[in-house]
């Protein structure tokens, strides 16, 4: 039971990142959101490492692939900060929701990035669609 | 419209910038993956505040004039990855996705009308639709995964 009141907490947290992050927009450009949201993040992140591991930082030994992770950053924290100053965390959040599950059905598909490969089935789509008419009734409701 | 069309774009981000992290995460571990990521993400922003000209948002008197609790943001991001990995190594996919979805949609709301002022109690019946359709998805995607696996067992034990 503890644990899904964590995973409850894990999605509060999140909410509030996002709806905090918009409101940054109100001061700071979407590049400055963007640096401040993930200087603080890096220097709890490395304070952590430092005094909890106690072992040297090092960036070496991934596929080159993996070094595009900061551009991907930068531009989710200005695409959900500008989005949700203009029409809500909540309708932001919806949508993503989407944009999520089509990209996980793709990639699921391919078999892109080494996950294992699994065919999109016709009979996935009415769960596609409630999700859809989800997101409608909460941006257009 | 075009904040719809980026929003959906985000959710895409998202997937394939999750995928690279848990890449990040299997070679370096989970805190050394994580801390790439915004490494590399704060040098780039500081260069592009510059490019566009806005320098100026970091002189001091400008950041300390910034409400505290609006940097707070990025620590909320860190809270919630902690509550995740605890909570997902111990209940599954399935009900991580849901309950998360739950908590970040049903905070957003609230916050939505703490920022804005504006609420709509229709949207509790689209987050409803959502978290429905989630774990309808999930239920199905198991299913398949089950029955792969005995087709399999089968076929090795034939």
């Amino acid at each position: 039971m503890i644990y899904f009141v964590f995973l409850v907490l894990a999605g509060i947290f999140q909410g509030f990142m996002v709806s905090l992050n918009g409101q940054l927009g109100n001061y700071y450009s979407l590049f400055g959101i963007c640096f401040f949201v993930h200087m603080i993040a890096a220097v709890f992140l490395f304070l952590y490492i430092i005094i909890k591991e106690k072992k040297p930082i090092s960036f070496r030994g991934v596929p080159k692939y993996v070094y595009t992770v900061g551009f991907m950053g930068v531009a989710m924290v200005a695409t959900s900060s500008w989005c949700t100053l203009h029409i809500g965390a909540t309708a932001m959040l919806s949508l993503s929701v989407i944009g999520q599950m089509l990209s996980a059905a793709i990639i699921d598909h391919y078999g892109w990035f080494n996950a294992s490969k699994r065919a999109f089935r016709l009979k996935q789509l009415p769960c596609y669609l409630l999700v859809l008419i989800g997101v409608l009734v909460v941006v257009y409701g | 419209m075009i904040f719809y069309i980026v929003a959906i774009a985000n959710g895409f981000l998202n997937t394939v910038n999750k995928m690279v992290n848990v890449k990040a995460g299997q070679c370096l571990g989970t805190p050394r993956g994580a801390l790439i990521n915004y490494i590399e993400a704060t040098v780039i922003s500081f260069c592009l505040v510059y490019i566009v000209g806005k320098g100026s948002e970091f002189r001091f008197e400008y950041i300390k004039g910034v409400p505290l609790l609006f940097y707070l943001g990025s620590i909320c991001g860190l809270i919630a990855m902690i509550f995740l990995i605890i909570g997902t190594k111990n209940t599954g996919a399935m009900t991580s996705t849901v309950l998360m979805l739950f908590g970040q949609l049903g905070t957003a709301i609230a916050l939505d009308y703490v920022f804005f002022g504006s609420f709509r109690p229709v949207q509790i019946l689209g987050i409803f639709l959502i978290l429905v359709g989630i774990y309808w998805k999930e239920k199905v995607r198991q299913k398949d995964l089950r029955q792969a696996i005995l087709g399999r067992n089968e076929e090795e034990t034939k």
